[in-house]
């Protein structure tokens, strides 16, 4: 594992989101693909947009988090749910 | 009874994904490039070049898209090609083209020969930093690991080679080749959503065999745990169920994980189909969700880079079972499952073989 921060959250019109970390922004059609893929994986930037989803199912919820940057350390102990309420407590 | 001549195969309207999102790779040092390394499938004048734009942070400047050679070590020669003048063009990202799928003619075309190694390059000498850049799709559709085609995130000179689907596109005049896509998406949805059936529509020609059966469908998506949802091979009228296999999602690995799922009808005699007829294999969830990969092109052209282009297979749904809308733009993650195919009654000869998207 490793770290991830999130530096932008873009909140599409058409419920597409888009989350930048550093030269790379994955993109997503909708929160639900955005679940779907964090789901089963391991890349810290991905359990990053699982946290912030976190926030709500509604996208556009997560226009709360843009612009701020989100920093998530995650060491081999933690498991996801750990990860999960750490991140919701700073995106909070 | 005509020959068989195909025991068995998938017919790859989806290419293979089981997770999808799209990559984008930020360009805000001129030190940056995307590149994307392929080999030419066939012998043409390549007169453009397509890329699908990310995001544009404050005014992105003018970026080059180049067609260069590949060296020994699988990255760019650094060389763009000339015919008359370089076969590149100039692109400058405005926010309102975010997200979508961008042809650009080269200023001078390109006439490659099959199987030629080329690369396609996106930098800048411009004006870029932090604050003024553009990003752009490097990979996407990310449950498949490729090695060729390729992608390279060139990160101020020191490169890294990707290993999902490269999303770059290169045409003739006419035909689109490469991974041209507008959008990659999951959609879950049930009995209770609009659409709440979603399915492939599929009409093969009569160039390629006569008749067939369809034994099974893969599926690419998730489902929900504890339910059951059914797929339906239709006739050509779009109501007449021909095979109908209802899913158990508790007897599954991870019934809520993507993934590509074999089902098999599992009705004593299968139908026999007829190349030339339209039909409909689909996806009927529950009243609890299914989920199902999608992806769409940004023009009825850019779908001849996938398997049999725009006309052999398209997306449909409805709801309510209620009249179909077809869509040449989308492709749904079902794949027919075919056997006991037969010659086309023009050459007995012929054969069609399945793989994987190159």
């Amino acid at each position: 594992m490793g770290s991830a921060t999130c530096t932008r959250v873009i909140v599409e019109k058409n419920g597409g989101l888009k989350f930048q970390f550093g030269k790379i922004e994955l993109e997503f059609d909708s929160a639900e693909q955005a679940r779907g893929a964090s789901r089963e994986s391991t890349d810290p930037r991905l359990l990053l947009v699982a946290a912030a989803l976190q926030k709500g199912t509604d996208p556009a919820s997560l226009a709360v988090v843009e612009g701020k940057s989100l920093t998530l350390d995650i060491s081999p102990a933690k498991v996801l749910a750990d990860v999960e309420a750490a991140a919701v407590a700073e995106v909070g | 009874m005509a020959a068989i001549v195909g025991k068995w195969g998938e017919l790859f309207f989806w290419p293979g994904s089981t997770v999808n999102l799209i990559s984008n790779f930020t360009l805000n040092q001129t030190t940056d490039a995307a590149e994307y390394i392929f080999q030419a499938r066939e012998p043409i004048t390549i007169t453009r070049v397509g890329y699908r734009q990310g995001t544009v942070t404050g005014t992105a400047p003018t970026y080059v898209v180049a067609l260069q050679g590949v060296d020994g070590s699988g990255f760019p020669d650094g060389v763009t090609k000339v015919n008359v003048g370089d076969c590149s063009v100039s692109v400058t990202p405005v926010s309102g083209g975010n997200s979508t799928w961008v042809w650009k003619t080269l200023d001078n075309s390109y006439t490659c020969t099959r199987g030629e190694w080329l690369s396609l390059v996106i930098s800048t000498t411009g004006t870029v930093d932090a604050s003024n850049n553009s990003s752009f799709a490097i990979t996407g559709v990310g449950g498949v690991q490729t090695g060729e085609p390729f992608s390279i995130q060139n990160d101020n000179a020191v490169r890294t080679k990707q290993g999902t689907t490269p999303l770059f596109g290169y045409a003739s005049a006419g035909t689109a080749y490469g991974w041209p896509l507008q959008t990659s998406g999951s959609s879950a949805f049930n009995s209770a959503s609009t659409p709440d059936e979603k399915a492939v529509l599929f009409n093969i020609p009569t160039t390629w065999w006569s008749t067939y059966k369809v034994y099974g469908v893969a599926m690419y998506g998730a489902f929900t745990a504890g339910t059951t949802c059914d797929f339906v091979l239709y006739d050509t009228d779009g109501t007449s169920v021909l095979q109908n296999f209802t899913a158990d999602t508790d007897q599954d690995h991870n019934p809520t994980a993507s993934r590509r799922r074999v089902f098999i009808f599992d009705e004593t005699t299968l139908s026999t189909l007829n190349a030339g007829s339209s039909y409909r294999l689909s996806i009927k969830p529950s009243a609890t969700s299914a989920t199902i990969q999608t992806f769409t092109v940004g023009a009825t052209a850019d779908m001849d880079a996938y398997f049999g282009g725009a006309t052999v297979a398209q997306g449909s749904t409805r709801t309510d079972a209620g009249g179909w809308t077809d869509s040449n733009v989308t492709r749904w993650g079902l794949n027919p499952l075919l056997s006991d195919i037969t010659a086309p009654s023009a050459n007995s000869n012929n054969g069609i073989f399945f793989a994987v998207k190159p």
